[in-house]
């Protein structure tokens, strides 16, 4: 049986990266994390598995983009537009407004999109991992991170253009 | 990933989508949050129970506690404890949350060590797993299983909506399964599309189910939503009233220990109901 403490000190902490990275909330971030250690908690009592790392990244960013879905009810995604960016602060703010948008935009795609594009890009896992990981192919993974791509690009550029229409 | 493939997949993020990428890779995880969850996850062992939502790694020290408390839980199974500490589980064998048959089974916890007894496997129907809640009756003989399946009619004109949430009893020693009508009630609705059940408790003497059934959002949604909470008998299946539960996602239901008052609040780090938001009388459902 896997060392189950060793596993969690190893990979958690990019699980947890990933999943801060989807949701850029600490109260939702901690419990998506745990929501996603449990069944790899029992899975390691009960079979080996090849990519400890892949799986934990895989689970909580299903975990996390599931839980943006059900908060966009309740948040207003759309950003402030920021007043200038002549100095630190605004530039702070204008990116986190930046990073919103992403994580809402992200959260708009298709389940396979968004939780590919999501391990790629937060997970920072490359496409052969991911194909490992989620026993799919490697041209899979890129034709579904290519459609996922095209689509932000518009979304984001289509906020753009909204929030430059907003500007004074 | 190869220096080719990197590039072509740079050429097509365009400046928005790499800023933003950036924007969100350079906001810093909070470390000392990591650290606790990962410390507490590190250290889960197998007579820790994982219990969702924020409700931490459950120790299962204290069956007292534990059966006095609906554990609707768990990404891939739930479960129902009983005084001695047997538990009642059905799962799901589906990672995806997909619509699978499942096991239903008995769980001991006996020195420190959990020892399971398959008793049936049980064709779960079609459903949404994550809806899925099972609570015991006292004895732990029977289990009752409430689906996230609420039929609903509309009325003409759109706005009233007829809930009628299907369940059933199992016997966990014969595997045999009763259905039971949970009954209906009238909401004044918008648009409704979706409802679930949020969560379900027996009353400590087995005489009634506290069913928290979550209204359909307008945009069919699961989230946040308004609640009511479903007082039936049992196992008769008679609604004995329902009224307002309040509005979360986190909602849950509880009756108190003497089984007078029923109550539904948020969960919290250390305990499971941190707030009352209702607290009423379990049998006429008055405050």
């Amino acid at each position: 049986m896997a060392d189950w403490e060793l596993i969690v000190r190893e990979h958690g902490p990019m699980a947890f990266d990933t999943a801060w990275r989807i949701l850029g909330h600490v109260q939702d971030t901690e419990d998506v994390v745990q929501e996603s250690l449990m069944e790899p908690f029992r899975l390691h009592q009960e079979r080996t598995v090849a990519n400890w790392g892949g799986l934990l990244r895989h689970l909580a960013t299903c975990r996390a983009l599931d839980r943006v879905r059900k908060k966009r009810l309740t948040v207003n995604l759309e950003f402030e537009p920021p007043a200038s960016a002549s100095d630190q602060a605004d530039s702070i703010a204008i990116g986190r407004a930046l990073a919103d948008r992403l994580r809402s935009a992200v959260a708009q795609l298709p389940d396979r999109e968004a939780s590919l594009f999501s391990l790629r890009y937060f997970g920072e896992m490359f496409n052969e991992e991911i194909a490992q990981t989620l026993e799919i192919s490697v041209d899979a993974v890129a034709v579904a991170l290519h459609k996922a791509r095209t689509k932000l690009t518009k979304l984001l550029d289509i906020d753009h253009y909204q929030h430059a229409r907003h500007k004074p | 990933m190869n220096a080719h493939e990197t590039h072509n997949e740079d050429d097509e993020l365009g400046d928005h989508l790499s800023q933003a990428i950036n924007a969100v890779r350079v906001q810093p995880a909070p470390e000392d949050v990591g650290e606790r969850v990962l410390d507490a996850a590190a250290s889960c062992t197998a007579a820790s129970l994982p219990v969702r939502g924020r409700m931490r790694w459950y120790p299962m020290v204290a069956a007292d506690l534990a059966a006095s408390l609906l554990l609707a839980v768990g990404l891939f199974a739930f479960h129902a404890v009983t005084k001695d500490g047997t538990i009642g589980t059905a799962t799901t064998d589906d990672a995806t949350g997909g619509q699978h048959d499942g096991l239903l089974a008995q769980q001991s916890h006996e020195d420190g060590d959990w020892s399971r007894s398959p008793l049936s496997r049980v064709a779960m129907e079609a459903e949404w797993f994550r809806s899925e809640r099972v609570a015991l009756s006292p004895d732990g003989k029977l289990l009752v299983r409430a689906s996230g399946e609420i039929k609903m009619a509309l009325s003409d004109d759109g706005r009233k909506l007829l809930v009628r949430a299907s369940s059933e009893i199992i016997d966990l020693e014969s595997g045999t399964r009763t259905p039971i009508d949970l009954g209906g009630a009238v909401y004044q609705v918008d648009n409704a599309t979706y409802s679930r059940i949020g969560g379900m408790q027996l009353s400590p003497d087995g005489s009634r189910i506290a069913l928290l059934v979550q209204l359909p959002h307008e945009e069919g949604f699961p989230s946040i939503g308004e609640h009511v909470i479903q007082l039936v008998e049992f196992p008769a299946g008679r609604v004995l009233c329902h009224f307002p539960a309040g509005e979360s996602y986190e909602l849950r239901v509880a009756f108190s220990p003497d089984g007078k008052q029923v109550v539904a609040g948020e969960p919290d780090k250390q305990i499971l109901v941190h707030q009352w938001i209702v607290r009423r009388d379990a049998t006429t459902g008055k405050p």
